[in-house]
Formats: structure tokens, C-alpha cells, sequence
């Protein structure tokens, strides 16, 4: 924390710490800085377990396993995986306060324990904690869809004859994920992971042996937690019953099902290696397995697409009712096919006007059928958003593994080559690097920038709060200047502490955010005091106390827009979304002023 | 450099060559090779010698400049007679030799633009030995690279020659080469003031252009001795006869002595020298007299202080003199004086009739103006010699840097660029656009263009042009008078009685078969016919009267483009007249910017208005709302466009975490931005500013 930027509210997290837990078995022969670095620590853990944990865990995880115990395995694994800099001692202490833990804490008792400082500690230290989110690219395809830029290994049908081609080439990329796991695991040990992501190309074509394999590699260098996220993406016409319940067997717990389209000459037409029959099949095979958890993706904007059609396959989307709903904007990226067949905007494709109904048409549809726009192009049922990618929009750190894949770790965005012989000799390298990578750290003007390009995709937003708190002063003043304008034009809304449209506290509608217990974290921890008395939650204690640190964070800068209870600052759904790359523009070029 | 092999022209060269392949002192390694073929007796190691050797085209000299002594001279008899004096010219050390004032010819080179006057002083330059075969390069006068790369002249240039007539005796020749385009008529007016004589180069193809006639009235005004120089006779087009019956109808000049030549293939240049020492008369010798020498060209040297160029028309001048200039008053102590052939060369004294160049550490250009008269300070001349008008500026616009922070580079640039071009005119200007920049005064487009490409490329500037403008004469209700460039000053239509435009009269001269466009072509410019004459069968003289503001556009292109190129034109400023003008605004979104106001003629109002629209709706990027963009006159909207409000932006989707490449879009999208210049809250982006520009030069 000393390393961090001057923060606006000074917060002391090992005395907070210390008095609220008193009694607490604190070995008082421990240095002052170890102290703090394991209560740090702790809390982070503890509270981004939290925020991965679903809002309503009896009902829709009955496997969940109370907090309490993850906060003892927690801890048992930090006191089996100590950070060099901890000596022995440490770790005993660190083992003590475990016993003395374990038991009688209950989610609330530990949200009150992290106190209110734990929110900036929470994201100082995220991206310099470990990462406990992987993904890892599979990039095999049967063929190169018109619109995809991503790095892709096309293999062509699977054929008795292409049988050892296929076989042997993903064993020698799989060799070489698996080399780069280990070497990372050297470099930069983390774990254990609460997300895997199985991206691709195609993962699904990887022969489930292979991917345990992956998987198996992971535990055992990193170690996986209980409540594991293990997401693979799957296309129609690549899985059966027999493959995916393999999977299952494997850990696998969320697909990500890569229909695109509901439309034969739509698929057709953008180059995808499914017909419309296969889509259902694989509906049905997931209907009929035991999986929980998937997500049926789709492509806005594809060319020849039309309002009836679009409709269509919102509807069926609907109709297949997975738990999570990601629609894609269609991206014309150069080099691709369609780069050099189409214009945006411009027959076949939609034009503007009709491409920006279509993502309205879809905001309303889904929301209708239930389902919360928690993200610019992400829509999920209660409890089931997508915790791999919330990693990546809250900024905290995550592995990558694979060809062209990018991690973030110790605060470094690392990018992998996209060719295949390049990304062997990286690993190779690396390898010889003991897992390090030569590259520099993100500079805190990038961090800024990355804070405010990921949170506001979310449907949560940016909390003002905590970003005035991380990153002071005169960032806010210009931060708030981007953004007046677009409060003014209804872009961009306030909310208040409980995601509620500030100055309208009739309006009970919460924008599709579900907050965790900790996510609120210090306004949380205020409001605690209040809670026998439901009324008094937006009585005025706490809305004085966020009003009067606007006023001492701005003085005579206060901007007009900024209503005393402001917390989070969001993008309006649909229209602050639809124009989301032009306002955070804005707000990096506001940003420019202040360096 | 390397010598990979050669034939020799001559066998008697070839032992000079060898000594040539022998030397290898790298301190002359010399910038010019020319190679035939190879020679397989020639030595082996020659291929990494430095040693450049040299072979001439246009004449068989060949010369190896700094080897020893004796190393090579070779030369080869190739051509006429005329030649044969060319031996005597050894070096450049003789052009310094003093000759009587009875042999000192000052003459100038006046020509429509392209007739070749460029190619004839390097001619003159090559034949009388002042500048090295090697040396020579084509334009050799035009030494800024602009001038090189369009082939014009922008500075006046003077070289000193000496030539050995027929008669046996040796005279020294001064060239002052001038710009052809009208534009830079001033800079003619200055040179042939320091003339006695002058060749008038007309192109033997094209015949009389209009700045053939008004560099022929300019040189007669000066009393110069004209010599016609019918150029070009070896292009299959040439016509002397005619052309020389043309000048003798149009000019009055007389052409029985005129001389046919080719500038190009040599031909004719000795007949010309000879009719320069014939015919141009020899300066007054005033020797006695007290110093005057006036100053027709300067340029400041960091290192040297300001350098004046100047011809002596009195007296004496000698290097250490203390010398006083009559105008400013100021006393210096001349540290060098010397001549320009075209390479400064050091002289102790200066006679009357010559030309020269003198530094004397003087720190400000205004303190050596151009036109001022120097003399002793000690034994001063009386009266000082008739000065130039100072050249006024005719046409302004608008210079901005694009980044606000060049301001002082621009600046620093302007006064510099002033130094070298006393015509150029400039104060500071402020825009809410565009920021902080100048208003600049030049005396025509082609002026304004090389004036603004040199600040864009000596030095390093990247400029914002407003449209060009004139100054409009503003007579108030109260009978005042105002005068404004600039219509962001234009009084309101309450204050102001009316507003009165300069007029030029423009001659325009074209083959008989584009009267027609380009008589539609002044008509479309509110222009006034005055008369037309046929100078011969084929061709036709057009004189109009048009509002200068009109000609200030593209009209000299459309000039050129309606004719194919052959009609050329001369314009001169006749005075101000009453004129139904107005002062249209452009609204973005309700707020009027100003920098693209511009003042119009009113039944131009709704062309100009409407182009002005539709190019700005091009322009604009899309924005959160609806902008409409009208082009006004007072109140009166008379153009009307909008740009519908930007529809969808959406941030893609981070593909496996990585946000890298979709940050760096929206940082460099986030750049767009700050490239645009907020009027009101539409962002407005510097190149819409310019394409506006642009079109107004065009269409206002």
C-alpha cells in the first residue's frame, strides 16, 4: 500500500484490522509489515472469492459450501504456498490465526472484519496479487470463419485420414500449453484457480483426454479451487452427449455454446462450419446433460441479418433458455474476409441506423426474457454471470496460456505471438527464463485507463468512490469533466450506493446488478449498522458522509451533475452502451490533461 | 566516389587518366562521375579510388580541379570559332580581375515565366567559365529547393562573368537573373534598377506572353537597353520570324538585331555575350564621385550579420570603409566586400558600375533596408539615390500552426522568411478555432503558396491556411473610413455605409480560339469588359476589370485549365470600388465560427453557402446528437444542412482478456479527439477547417 498512489481518505489496515479483531491470535513479535501483508492478503482473497460468489447461493448453487470453509481452505493453502519473502514464522502465525478463524465467522462477520479500508487495499493490491483465473486459447478450427481475426489454426474436417494429422498436431500444442503452465507456475506461482476459460478457435474439437490433460497440469501448479469455474466454448457439430459428459467428468461446469445465428443463410454467410440442425442438436445434447450453467452466443450485425430475423433468433435464443446470453457486436477487422468483401454500414451489411436497433431490440428482449445486461454484450440469468470474464472487467489479474493468448499478471499485459512457430520458441524461451518475462509493468496512467475502459462495460459501472481513493484529486476533477456531458445527454447515469438511479429513490430498478455482500464493501460495512431497520439504509448518515467526501475530495470543483449520493457512475442501457467506444474516447482524451 | 572504368574520348587522355587513377588524395573526392564504358587497360585498383574524374557534355573540357599541378588539363576542339576564346578562362580568379567601367556590362535576363531565362543564365554561366562544368547543375541561379523542384525563379540572383570578346578585350559581365512570375514583379523592378541593360528572352514557339509585356514596360521605365532573344529555335513549334514580327506589333521593339538561340542545346550564347558588350551601355564612370551604392537584395547570415547586395553607382567602395546608410543612419565598418559570381568571392574594392555584396556585422535587416543607399561616412553623398516602392501586399489569409504550441516557431519563421522577402507582411492574429497565428500580406497567390511551402519545409511547420482574403475598404455611417482583411472585423451591417473591393485590371493574352472560355470565365468573376484586340491573326489580348478578391481564388488555374494552358495572364490594382458585399456566417450547431466566415458578393452568397454546408456535413464526424450546420447572412439562414446524430459505437468485446488492442483503438480514437477543435459542444477536426478552406479558395 505504501507504494501505491496518495490516496484521498488515509487508511490504516493493519490498526483497523487489529481492533476489530482483538482478539485475535496476532503473534505481537511479528513485524509490522508482515502483519499487514497477511492481513492484506487475506482480505483480498477473501473478498474476490466474494465477488465471484453468486448473489443467492442457496438457491441457485446448493453445492456452494459456506464461506466459512472457504476462508479455512483459503488460508490453508497460502500456509502451504508461503510468497518467498515470508519466512517460516509466518507461516505458523499465519496457520494459528486459521484455528482460530475457522469455525465461528460467518459472511458477515468476515465483510465486517475487512473494514472499511479493505477496498482500496482490494485494488492496489488485485493486480499484484496472484492471479487466480487462467485462460487458455485452443486454437483449432475446421475452418476460418469470414469474420475472424483471432489466431486460429484451421485443421479441416476430422476424417479417418486426417486422424493422425489432426492428433498429433494438438498433442504437440497441448505439450507446449502444458510447458508454459509449469514454467509460469515457476516464474510466477498463484493459485488456486476460482476460473479456467477454454477459449479458442475451437476448443471443443480438442479430444477431452487432451484437455484433462490441460486441466491436470493446472491443479497441479497452480491447484484448483472447490468452486471452480471451468468454462469451455463449444460449436455446434463439434460435441455429442458421450464428449460433453466427459468433460463434465473432467470439471468442466460452463459451456459457452458458439451458435451465432438462428438462420441457415446467415451461418452460410459468415463462413461458419454449422449448419442450423447442428445448433439444435446441440441444444439438446446440453438439455439433456447434466450441465447447470451455459451460454448460447450470438453475432449482432452479420451481413444480410434483418429486423424479422434478428427478432427470430432472439427469440430462439430465449426459447433454449441457457443461463447466459452473450451477443457480439459483428467487428469488420481488417484481414479478414469480410474485411475485404465489406464496408461497415454498407450493404450487405446493416446499415447504422438498423445495427444500432438490433442491439436495442436484443437489450429489451432479454432483459423481458429475464435475463440482467450486466455487460455491454453480455446477458446472464440471476446468478449465473460469467465469473471468468468479470475477472478481465474488474481489472483483476489472470494467466493466459497459448498461442496469441494475453495475461495479466504482476501487473504486466503480456501478449503471445499468434504464429505457432513463434509461440514454440516463446515457450522455449521462457522456459529457459524460469517463467519470467522481460517486459514492463503498466504505468498507473494505463491503469486509469484500463479501470475506466472495463468498468464501465459493466452494468455496475465505475465506482467514483473508490476510484477517487485509489487515484486522487485532480484524476477525479478530469475524470468528471469527460463525463458531465454525457450525464447531461443521458449517456452515462448516477447511481447511488445500492445501484439505484441517485435522486430518484422511487425508482427501485437496479440496472441487472446483483451485489455481493463485500462488492460494496466499505458503504457495506457503514450500512451494517442500519441493517434491523430496512428503512434506515438510505437514511441520511450515510448519504452525508458520501456528500461531505465529495465536497472535501472537490471543494470548489464539485461538478454540477455530482449529486451527493453518487457511487457508481454507468453507461445507460441501451443508449450509453451503444456509444460506448465513443464516450470512453471522450474520457481518454479528457484523461490526456491530466499527465 | 568510384571510378569503375571509362572510355577515353581521346587517346592522348589516357595518361592523364592513369595519373588521375594514381592520385588518391581523399580529400578531393568530388561530386561527379560520368562513365561510358570500360576500358580493360584501365588500372584494376582505379575501383576504389576517390578520385573522380570528370567529363563534360555540352563541351569536351575535361578538368580535374585540386590535383597537383599540371596533373590534368585536358581539352579537346570540338566546336565553332566561337569557342576558340575559351581557352583564356582558366579559373574563377581572373572574373576578380579589375577591368575600366567602360567594361562593365550590368544586365537582366526578363522573360514570361517557362521562356528559358533560367536556362540561358546557366548558359551564359557555363560559356564564360564562371561556374565549373562539374559544378553546373541546371536552374544554377534557383538555388532554394523550391525554386529547383517547380522550375521557377523566386530570388533575384547576380552573377559575375568575364567575358573575352571578339575585339580581344576581356569585360566583366553582371547577370542579375530575376523571378519571371508576376507576382514577383517587385523583385524585377529592383534588379533592373542596377541594369543598364537587359535581354528580353521570348519563347520562339509561344511568342509575346503577358509578363513578356510587362517586364518589357518595367525595363523601359528603367531605361534599359532591350536586347530580343528569341529562345528555344531548336523545338520543332519555334516560329522566329513571327514571333519576332509579334514583338516588333505588340512590343514596338525593334527585331532586326534579334538573336536566335537555343539556351538549351547552346546555341547563340557567344552572339549573345557579344551583343551584350555591344549594345548594353557601359556604366557612367562617377569614381570620383562621393559613394553611392544602392541596395537591391539582402539576407541575414547568423554568422555574418545581414548581407547586402548592392551596385555601386558612385565613388568608391573598400573594404574596412565606414559606411553610413542614408535611410536608417546608421554607420558600420564594412568587414568584407567582394562579388557574387554566383559564389561570394572576396574583393578589397568596388568600383561605380559594379556589383557586389558587403557584410559588416550590421545585426538588424532593417538597418540595411532594400532600395536604401550606402555611402562614406565620412565624405557622404548628398542625396541618396531613388529607393523602391515598397511592395505592397495584395493579397492576406490566415497562417496557423496546427499545434498550438509551433506559435512561437511560426513566428520566429516569419521574421526570418521577412528578412529574405521584404514583401511579406505579418501581424499576430487570434482565432477561437484555430488559436494564435498571423495574418499575412503577399502580393499574390503564387507568393502566398512558396511563402507558406517554406514555412512548411525550411522550417518544419505544419500550417493552417485561411482562404485568401483582400482588404476591403469599410465606409461607416459616419463617413469613416475602416479598412479590414478580415471578416471576423467587418463591422456590423448597422455601422457600415458600404463596403468597397480593390479591382484589378487584367490582361489576358490567349490564342483566338478560348476567347470564348475565358470571356465566360471573367463574367463568372464579376468581371468587367473593357476591350479586346487581336495582337496577330491567332491571338487575341482580353483586358477585363474584376474585383481582386475574385482573382485571388483559383482563377489563374481555371485560367490555365479553360485554355489548355496557352492564354497567360498580368494584372495590375487600379483602385477601390463600391460593391454589394456581405459577410456570410457558418453556424455548427447555432454557434457561429468564425474562421470560416467569409465575405462574398451577395448573389454568391447561396453557392458559396450551400458548398460551404454540404462540405462541413462531409466533414463532421457523427455526434451524440443532431447538428445542423447553416451558412447565414445577419439572421437570414440561406443554406441549411445537418448531420443526424451518431447511432452505434459499441465497445467490442476483449477477446480472451485482451484489452490491449481494443485500448489502443479508443487511445487513438481518444487522439482523433484532440485533434478536434471544440465549437460549442461539436468537436470539429482541423481538417474540416482546412477542406473548408480549401473549397472557399476555390468557389468564393
Amino acid at each position: 500500500m505504501q507504494r501505491g498512489p496518495k490516496l484521498w481518505m488515509p487508511t490504516k489496515l493493519t490498526s483497523v484490522a487489529t481492533t476489530r479483531r482483538g482478539n485475535a491470535s496476532f503473534p505481537s513479535s511479528l513485524p509490522f509489515f508482515l502483519k499487514s501483508r497477511v492481513w492484506q492478503f487475506i482480505f483480498v482473497q477473501l473478498t474476490f472469492r466474494s465477488n465471484l460468489k453468486p448473489h443467492n447461493q442457496s438457491r441457485n448453487h446448493p453445492s456452494s459450501i459456506r464461506m466459512g470453509n472457504v476462508f479455512a481452505l483459503r488460508l490453508a493453502s497460502l500456509s502451504t504456498r508461503c510468497s518467498p519473502c515470508q519466512n517460516r514464522s509466518t507461516s505458523t502465525s499465519t496457520s494459528s490465526i486459521i484455528n482460530s478463524t475457522q469455525a465461528p465467522l460467518s459472511t458477515q462477520e468476515i465483510a465486517s472484519s475487512s473494514s472499511s479500508s479493505s477496498s482500496a487495499a482490494l485494488n492496489l493490491l488485485s493486480s499484484f496479487s496472484p492471479p487466480s483465473s487462467a485462460y487458455v486459447h485452443l486454437p483449432f478450427c475446421r475452418r476460418r470463419c469470414f469474420y475472424c481475426d483471432f489466431p486460429v489454426v484451421a485443421v479441416g474436417e476430422r476424417s479417418e485420414a486426417s486422424k493422425p494429422y489432426y492428433d498429433s498436431t494438438m498433442l504437440n500444442y497441448v505439450d507446449l500449453v502444458c510447458r508454459e503452465i509449469s514454467a509460469t507456475a515457476r516464474g510466477s506461482p498463484g493459485g488456486p484457480l476460482n476460473t479456467i476459460f477454454f477459449g479458442g478457435g475451437t476448443p471443443s474439437l480438442l479430444p477431452p483426454y487432451l484437455l484433462h490433460r490441460i486441466l491436470d497440469c493446472l491443479q497441479s501448479n497452480f491447484g484448483l479451487s472447490s468452486q471452480m469455474e471451468i468454462s469451455i466454448e463449444m460449436d455446434p457439430g463439434t460435441f455429442n452427449g458421450a464428449s460433453l459428459s466427459e468433460l463434465i467428468d473432467y470439471g468442466v461446469n460452463r459451456v459457452s455454446v458458439g451458435v451465432q445465428s438462428f438462420n441457415e443463410k446467415l451461418l452460410k454467410a459468415c463462413g461458419r462450419a454449422h449448419s442450423l440442425k447442428d445448433v439444435y442438436d446441440a441444444i439438446e445434447i446440453i438439455h439433456s446433460s447434466s450441465l447447470d450453467h451455459w451460454s448460447l452466443d450470438l453475432i449482432a450485425s452479420l451481413p444480410f441479418l434483418t429486423p424479422d430475423l434478428w427478432m427470430h433468433s432472439l427469440t430462439e435464443a430465449v426459447e433454449a433458455s441457457p443461463t447466459h446470453i452473450s451477443v457480439y457486436d459483428l467487428q469488420i477487422e481488417e484481414g479478414t474476409k469480410f474485411g475485404k468483401w465489406y464496408a461497415s454500414g454498407q450493404h450487405p451489411l446493416p446499415c447504422e441506423d438498423d445495427s444500432a436497433e438490433f442491439y436495442r431490440t436484443a437489450s429489451r428482449k432479454l432483459r423481458e426474457g429475464g435475463y440482467d445486461h450486466y455487460e455491454v454484450s453480455n446477458y446472464a440469468k440471476t446468478g449465473y454471470q460469467c465469473k471468468h470474464n468479470l475477472v478481465y472487467w474488474r481489472n483483476l489479474p489472470y494467466y493466459a496460456f497459448g498461442l496469441g493468448s494475453t495475461s495479466y499478471v504482476e501487473r504486466r499485459r503480456f501478449s503471445r505471438p499468434r504464429k505457432m512457430k513463434a509461440y514454440a520458441a516463446f515457450v522455449d524461451d521462457f522456459e529457459k527464463a524460469e517463467g519470467k518475462v522481460d517486459f514492463p509493468e503498466d504505468s498507473i496512467e494505463e491503469r486509469i485507463l484500463d479501470t475506466i475502459m472495463l468498468s464501465l462495460r459493466l452494468a455496475q459501472g465505475l465506482n467514483l468512490r473508490e476510484f477517487a481513493q485509489l487515484y486522487g484529486r485532480s484524476v477525479t476533477v478530469a475524470f468528471c469533466r469527460g463525463l458531465q456531458q454525457f450525464v447531461e445527454s443521458g449517456h452515462v447515469k448516477l447511481l447511488d450506493i445500492d445501484g439505484k438511479d441517485v435522486g430518484n429513490h422511487e425508482c427501485h430498478e437496479r440496472h441487472g446488478i446483483q451485489w455481493d455482500v463485500v462488492e460494496r464493501r466499505e458503504e457495506t460495512i457503514y450500512m451494517r449498522s442500519f441493517q434491523t431497520d430496512p428503512e434506515a439504509i438510505s437514511c441520511k448518515p450515510l448519504r452525508t458522509k458520501i456528500a461531505s467526501d465529495w465536497q472535501a475530495l472537490f471543494g470548489q470543483d464539485l461538478p454540477s451533475f455530482l449529486k451527493p449520493d453518487t457511487v457508481f457512475v454507468r453507461l445507460s442501457d441501451p443508449e450509453g452502451f451503444l456509444l460506448s467506444n465513443e464516450i470512453i474516447s471522450s474520457l481518454f482524451s479528457a484523461m490526456s490533461i491530466v499527465k | 566516389m568510384v571510378v569503375v572504368g571509362m572510355a577515353l574520348p581521346s587517346t592522348s587522355l589516357r595518361p592523364a587518366l592513369h595519373e588521375l587513377a594514381h592520385f588518391r588524395n581523399p580529400a578531393f573526392s568530388l561530386p561527379c562521375v560520368l562513365l561510358l564504358q570500360t576500358d580493360r587497360n584501365f588500372p584494376r585498383h582505379c575501383h576504389t579510388s576517390s578520385v573522380v574524374c570528370l567529363a563534360g557534355t555540352g563541351s569536351s573540357t575535361f578538368r580535374c580541379r585540386g590535383l597537383p599541378p599540371g596533373a590534368v588539363e585536358a581539352k579537346e576542339d570540338l566546336e565553332s570559332v566561337d569557342n576558340r576564346k575559351e581557352h583564356a578562362i582558366k579559373n574563377g580568379a581572373d572574373r576578380l580581375q579589375k577591368v575600366p567601367v567602360s567594361r562593365i556590362r550590368n544586365f537582366s535576363i526578363i522573360a514570361h515565366i517557362d521562356h528559358g531565362k533560367s536556362t540561358l543564365a546557366d548558359k551564359l554561366l557555363q560559356v564564360t567559365g564562371t561556374v565549373d562544368i562539374r559544378d553546373m547543375k541546371e536552374q544554377f541561379l534557383d538555388n532554394m529547393d523550391l525554386e529547383r523542384e517547380r522550375g521557377i525563379t523566386i530570388k533575384l540572383q547576380a552573377a559575375r562573368m568575364r567575358y573575352v570578346s571578339k575585339d580581344g578585350q576581356a569585360y566583366c559581365l553582371n547577370l542579375i537573373d530575376t523571378p519571371g512570375h508576376v507576382d514577383f514583379s517587385y523583385e524585377v523592378s529592383r534588379s533592373l534598377a542596377a541594369c543598364e541593360g537587359a535581354l528580353l528572352v521570348v519563347d520562339a514557339s509561344q511568342g509575346v506572353e503577358a509578363q513578356t509585356l510587362a517586364n518589357v514596360y518595367l525595363a523601359l521605365e528603367n531605361n534599359l537597353e532591350i536586347i530580343p532573344v528569341l529562345n528555344k529555335i531548336d523545338l520543332p513549334g519555334a516560329e522566329p520570324e513571327r514571333v519576332c514580327k509579334e514583338i516588333e506589333e505588340v512590343v514596338g521593339l525593334d527585331c532586326s538585331n534579334a538573336i536566335f538561340c537555343s539556351a538549351k542545346e547552346g546555341v547563340g550564347i557567344h552572339n549573345i555575350l557579344e551583343a551584350i558588350v555591344q549594345m548594353v551601355p557601359a556604366p557612367k564612370n562617377t569614381t570620383q564621385d562621393p559613394l553611392r551604392a544602392l541596395i537591391f537584395d539582402s539576407y541575414y547570415d547568423p554568422y555574418r550579420g545581414v548581407i547586402a547586395y548592392f551596385r555601386v553607382v558612385d565613388g568608391i567602395l573598400k573594404q574596412g570603409d565606414s559606411v553610413q546608410f542614408m535611410a536608417s543612419g546608421k554607420v558600420y565598418e564594412v568587414d568584407e566586400i567582394g562579388v557574387l559570381s554566383p559564389a561570394q568571392m572576396p574583393v578589397n574594392e568596388l568600383f561605380a558600375g559594379e556589383v557586389g555584396y558587403l557584410a559588416a556585422s550590421i545585426r538588424s535587416v532593417a538597418d540595411a533596408r532594400v532600395g536604401d543607399t550606402i555611402t562614406h561616412s565620412a565624405k557622404a553623398a548628398r542625396k541618396a539615390l531613388p529607393g523602391y516602392q515598397e511592395a505592397t501586399p495584395m493579397v492576406f489569409c490566415g497562417l496557423f500552426p496546427v499545434d498550438a504550441d509551433q506559435f512561437a516557431e511560426l513566428r520566429d519563421a516569419l521574421e526570418k522568411l521577412q528578412l529574405n522577402d521584404a514583401a511579406l507582411k505579418f501581424e499576430p492574429e487570434t482565432s477561437s478555432a484555430m488559436g494564435f497565428g498571423f495574418r499575412c500580406g503577399f502580393l499574390g497567390l503564387l507568393h502566398m503558396e512558396i511563402v507558406q511551402e517554406r514555412l512548411e519545409r525550411e522550417y518544419n511547420l505544419n500550417l493552417i491556411t485561411t482562404a485568401p482574403s483582400v482588404v476591403y475598404r469599410v465606409i461607416l455611417v459616419d463617413n469613416s473610413m475602416v479598412e479590414c482583411s478580415n471578416p471576423s472585423e467587418l463591422p456590423d451591417p448597422g455601422g457600415r455605409k458600404e463596403i468597397n473591393e480593390p479591382y484589378v485590371k487584367i490582361d489576358m493574352m490567349t490564342p483566338k480560339d478560348y476567347i470564348g472560355p475565358l470571356m465566360e470565365l471573367a463574367q463568372e468573376r464579376r468581371g468587367e469588359f473593357k476591350e479586346m484586340k487581336y495582337i496577330t491573326e491567332n491571338r487575341a489580348s482580353l483586358v477585363y476589370e474584376l474585383p481582386l478578391a475574385e482573382m485571388v481564388g483559383d482563377f489563374f488555374d481555371q485560367l490555365k485549365s479553360r485554355t489548355k494552358g496557352y492564354a497567360s495572364m498580368e494584372y495590375s490594382l487600379i483602385g477601390y470600388r463600391k460593391s454589394d458585399l456581405v459577410k456570410l456566417d457558418v453556424m455548427i450547431n447555432g454557434e457561429c465560427v468564425e474562421p470560416l466566415s467569409a465575405i462574398v458578393h451577395r448573389e454568391k452568397a447561396y453557392s458559396v453557402g450551400r458548398a460551404l454546408t454540404q462540405k462541413l456535413k462531409e466533414l463532421i464526424p457523427r455526434q451524440l446528437f443532431k447538428i445542423p450546420i447553416q451558412a447565414c447572412i445577419g439572421a437570414k439562414v440561406i443554406a441549411s444542412e445537418a448531420i443526424s446524430a451518431m447511432r452505434k459505437d459499441v465497445l467490442a468485446k476483449c477477446y480472451g482478456g485482451d484489452i490491449t488492442r481494443k485500448k489502443k483503438l479508443l487511445k487513438k480514437q481518444a487522439e482523433g479527439k484532440k485533434r478536434m477543435k471544440s465549437v460549442g459542444r461539436v468537436e470539429v477536426p482541423q481538417d474540416a477547417f482546412m477542406a473548408v478552406l480549401k473549397l472557399e479558395k476555390q468557389v468564393v
